[in-house]
């Protein structure tokens, strides 16, 4: 059976480079490609407008200009626009299946548009992130503390919101839960993401765990070695900000003794320090010049994607310390695809995603001593990083991804 | 309250018509004038009337008598004796001496004294000569008596006329040792009557009064007394212990208030009447609730809440009600979405107050129940605040666009409270059945209204079904109301058994008392019997449990579905008995008028069960 597919992002990679975009985009693209696919049409949510209307950014790439009226239960800011615009639009392509990669910035009233048009439009849904269960951004972190959250009962969360009732947070659920009954079936690109949805109350066999997709591109040779030098080079890779854990990390180098400080060099490729508050800027700041003058730190700052593998191809390691449970970071695929071991905190999707001793190393997280302890042992040992780049096994590509989505329905 | 009418009967015959009736001997009737010198008899006994002076419906007589003389006057309210140092002087014996306040039932220059001496019986023929100035005049030199013989003497229009002339400003001299007091709020109620918040302060024996503009006295022995701390801490050194009850609270009836008016603080003693202070009433507030939120955040004490209730503003309030009902207007703005039943089953009636995203979250679910989208049941919101009109009528059909569950909207114009606003969904719906339902109630499996409305259709003896309802945790909010007599209050209250706990029945029907309204199914033809609800009640509560009293006398059984599990968002509270706060007078006073209205109902109810 050809299908003709809608995808819908919360954001269109011409203007957001976040994960979930990309993964959206680079899946509409690769099934676009497709034989057994009749058309494939690719909506983003557009802008902080919310003047509802749609309109055409290349052939068969539409934005939307919709908001959600905040995060709390994500009802599109213009409904009117939903119950016109966009069905007009759904009516149109006539999809045989939706793939929806956000909810937020659309309006979970979408789903039930799309099913109002047509009920055997099949809708599914990629749940990226955990803004349904965790109003804190998703991010299953408790908002003060910044405490890893293990889950959501309408009384844990009014005690991370205060000014929100227990029953408040009793209505969001329902809410949410009412429209994703009308959805068919639900992908999270992490077993970490499905475990948390399945415990908030998702049937098990309503979610099927499919990895984004990746570039087919070669793994880079491994960084070449001048005489006496080891596989110190380690770097960070993402935004800096409190969940990502830079500021643990350059903790742990201030406690690498001095003899030790030769096996460690560790770039951070950062951006949006400036976005943080001013408190986050000073810290990473004073922690940052003095050991950038003991050699142990390079400030390289941000990256775009096409840098990406020009970067990677100096360095040895990845670093992923971030102190939430993220949910399926890209930059790990990216970095299995570039044939570089990853070290991470030992929770979430990054335990997932990296094998502890296969093609990578956990730590705990926000553990500064065994960060530093684990620099120094990994940037000492010559021959475990050749074991875990052996063990690396190359991620799935974009039409892997999408293959895995066709046989849902 | 409370004028002094309670006279207003004529008092049975006295033993002095009764003696004279009998005497043997009758000497011809003397005709006596006030003023005049003392009338002598044999061994110098006297009778002397100092004043005589009729006023409207009284008539005040002050006079002595020598010792030995048995004197008779008719028709007495009150009488006080008193002791005359003059008359003993002047007589050389011991004498009687009297102010006497005798009812005046027709007009008459006179009235008949009698007396007997010596075995024999006098009639007298007593002129009404003084006036009532004079009298005025001659009054404060027995201020000692009129403390008793006030509430007498205000029956009378001229004689409260003459005594509001009397009264002198206080000196600072009587203010700091004798007599202080302060009106701190005087609020009218047009043709009902003013309510006064103040204290005041006295040395000695007394009273307090206060005086209208129209030469009204109310006596604030009517008004409840209770202490004032920040008044004693400054009164204490001069005042002594009686500093520590300077508070006093009272409503009192007075159908001529108008909107406005002076009010007079007066004190009553021996040493005179002062007006203590004066103060311009100002309307009070009109709505039932506006009053509440004012009158239940007095610093009166707590735990006489009820002994207010009954005896000071309980009836105002029953009056604000009433007259804030007779205003509600008669048509309402009525509005629905298509696709409207037109020959539904039940009706499902849900008043909106304060918020309105609760339709949206309700339609959720509503829209996953297909006897809420197939015509079985009309949905009715009624919305009881003018805050929501606009927002829902723009809405609404938006809302019908996304979930397709057709829903008709009643605004009544004017906020009806909880019971007018059901009465009012009620009168704008059609089906048989009618099923009350709060907006933060949701159902958690559908087929919920169509279960309870069979349950209520399958026995004729059920008067009304209601359901499990939970708190969000998964708790019991309700599985049928309890009677349960607090005796700290001495009222009846509606309590939830098994409330915040985790319980599973047994049996899927239970008889209990009574069920809450959030959710509860009805007969229409019985609320047609009943008159609806009962819109008597402040704010919401206790009307539910009125209702189901209404409905056992009616049917008999009140039912809990315990199968039909609601999500009820109310916040758990305990009305703590000491707290002062809005919400629990509110409590206090529907459970007050609730018990005045079924208090002995229910210990039957209680008494056939043990």
């Amino acid at each position: 059976m050809n299908h003709r597919i809608l995808i819908i992002a919360h954001a269109h990679p011409d203007f957001s480079m976040g994960g979930a975009e990309m993964a959206a985009y680079q899946f509409y693209k690769a099934a676009a490609a497709r034989s057994d696919v009749e058309s494939a049409t690719f909506l983003a949510a557009h802008g902080r407008f919310s003047s509802g209307s749609i309109r055409l950014r290349r052939e068969n790439e539409y934005l939307w200009e919709q908001n959600t009226s905040g995060s709390f239960q994500f009802q599109g800011s213009n409904r009117h626009a939903t119950l016109t615009a966009f069905r007009a639009l759904i009516e149109h392509i006539r999809p045989t299946i939706v793939y929806m990669h956000h909810y937020i910035f659309l309006g979970l009233e979408c789903l039930r548009v799309i099913k109002d048009v047509d009920p055997s439009i099949k809708i599914i849904v990629t749940l990226h992130e955990m803004l349904a269960i965790c109003n804190n951004n998703g991010q299953m972190v408790k908002t003060e503390s910044l405490r890893l959250c293990e889950r959501e009962t309408p009384e844990d969360c009014h005690r991370c919101f205060s000014h929100a009732t227990p029953e408040s947070f009793w209505l969001r659920k329902q809410f949410i839960m009412s429209y994703f009954d009308l959805v068919d079936h639900f992908v999270t690109p992490s077993t970490f993401l499905k475990d948390r949805y399945v415990a908030w109350g998702i049937a098990s066999d309503r979610i099927t765990m499919i990895e984004n997709g990746q570039s087919s591109m070669a793994p880079l040779p491994p960084r070449t070695l001048l005489a006496n030098q080891k596989r110190s080079r380690f770097a960070f890779f993402g935004q800096v900000n409190p969940y990502k854990g830079v500021d643990i990390l350059l903790e742990a180098l201030t406690l690498i003794q001095k003899q030790d400080q030769k096996y460690v060099s560790v770039e951070i490729h950062g951006a949006n320090l400036e976005h943080q508050s001013l408190e986050f800027q000073k810290k990473i700041n004073e922690l940052r010049e003095p050991l950038e003058g003991s050699g142990l730190l390079r400030w390289v700052g941000p990256y775009t994607r096409e840098d990406l593998p020009k970067r990677m191809e100096r360095i040895d390691w990845l670093l992923v310390p971030s102190v939430w449970w993220e949910n399926s970071p890209m930059v790990i695929q990216e970095a299995f695809a570039l044939g570089r071991p990853v070290i991470c905190s030992g929770i979430g999707g990054m335990a997932e995603k990296v094998r502890h001793g296969v093609d990578g190393w956990h730590v705990q997280a926000k553990n500064r001593h065994e960060w530093a302890d684990t620099l120094v042992q990994l940037g000492r040992d010559v021959d475990i990083w050749d074991k875990l780049h052996e063990g690396i096994q190359k991620p799935i590509t974009y039409n892997d991804c999408v293959t895995a989505h066709f046989e849902l329905c | 309250m409370k004028k002094h009418n309670n006279l207003s009967t004529r008092p049975k015959q006295t033993v002095a018509q009764a003696d004279r009736n009998n005497s043997k001997v009758t000497t011809t009737i003397t005709e006596l004038t006030p003023i005049s010198e003392p009338l002598k008899f044999s061994k110098d006994l006297y009778i002397k009337i100092d004043h005589a002076t009729l006023f409207d419906n009284i008539a005040v007589i002050v006079g002595w008598s020598s010792e030995g003389v048995s004197l008779n006057i008719p028709d007495v309210i009150a009488n006080e004796s008193i002791s005359r140092p003059d008359a003993c002087f002047a007589t050389g014996k011991a004498v009687n001496g009297f102010i006497t306040v005798i009812r005046i039932y027709a007009s008459t220059p006179t009235f008949l004294l009698d007396a007997e001496i010596e075995g024999e019986s006098y009639n007298f023929q007593v002129r009404f000569g003084t006036t009532a100035s004079e009298l005025a005049t001659a009054l404060p030199c027995y201020m000692e008596f009129k403390n008793k013989l006030m509430p007498y003497f205000v029956q009378s229009r001229l004689l409260s006329q003459y005594l509001a002339g009397t009264c002198t400003p206080v000196s600072q001299a009587v203010r700091t040792t004798h007599a202080s007091g302060h009106l701190d709020i005087v609020h009218a109620f047009p043709d009902y009557g003013f309510v006064a918040y103040g204290w005041a302060l006295k040395s000695t024996n007394g009273s307090f009064w206060l005086l209208t503009e129209t030469n009204e006295w109310f006596s604030l022995d009517d008004a409840m007394w209770f202490s004032r701390p920040d008044v004693a801490e400054v009164f204490a050194d001069s005042f002594g212990a009686r500093a520590s009850e300077a508070g006093f609270f009272g409503c009192f009836k007075n159908l001529g208030t108008s909107s406005s008016g002076s009010i007079r603080l007066v004190s009553l003693s021996d040493k005179g009447l002062f007006s203590v202070h004066e103060m311009t009433s100002a309307i009070g507030p009109q709505t039932p609730l506006s009053y509440a939120r004012w009158a239940f955040s007095l610093s009166i004490p707590s735990s006489r809440f009820f002994e207010r209730m009954d005896l000071q503003d309980g009836a105002l309030i029953d009056n604000l009600i009433a007259k804030n009902r007779a205003n509600y207007p008669n048509a309402a703005d009525i509005w629905q979405t298509k696709g409207m039943a037109t020959r539904p089953e039940i009706s499902v009636i849900v008043p909106l107050y304060g918020r309105s995203d609760f339709v949206e979250y309700q339609l959720t679910k509503f829209s996953q129940d297909v006897e809420f989208t197939n015509g079985k049941i009309e949905l009715i919101y009624v919305v009881d605040d003018p805050l929501l009109v606009n927002g829902l009528q723009q809405t609404c059909h938006q809302l019908m666009e996304l979930y397709k569950v057709p829903m008709k909207f009643v605004w009544g114009k004017i906020n009806r409270g909880y019971s007018g606003a059901n009465n009012l969904g009620i009168a704008n719906s059609s089906a048989d059945n009618i099923i009350l339902l709060n907006s933060d109630v949701f159902p958690l499996e559908p087929g919920w209204a169509g279960k309870i409305a069979a349950n209520l259709n399958s026995d004729n003896s059920i008067g009304a079904v209601g359901a499990k309802l939970l708190y969000a945790d998964g708790s019991i909010q309700h599985l049928g109301m309890k009677f349960d007599f607090a005796p700290e209050w001495g009222v009846w209250l509606n309590k939830h058994p098994g409330q915040g706990l985790d319980i599973s029945t047994h049996s899927s029907l239970l008889d209990v008392e009574a069920a809450t309204g959030a959710c509860l199914a009805v007969r229409r033809a019985d609320m047609e019997i009943l008159g609806g609800m009962d819109e008597g009640f402040l704010i919401g509560d206790f009307e539910d449990s009125d209702l189901c009293l209404k409905l056992r006398e009616l049917r008999g059984r009140i039912v809990v579905n315990a199968e039909t599990k609601l999500v009820h968002l109310e916040r758990q509270s305990f009305n703590q008995l000491g707290s002062n706060d809005f919400r629990t007078n509110v409590v206090k006073y529907n459970a007050w008028r609730h018990s005045r209205i079924w208090a002995k109902k229910i210990s039957a109810l209680k008494e056939k069960q043990s």
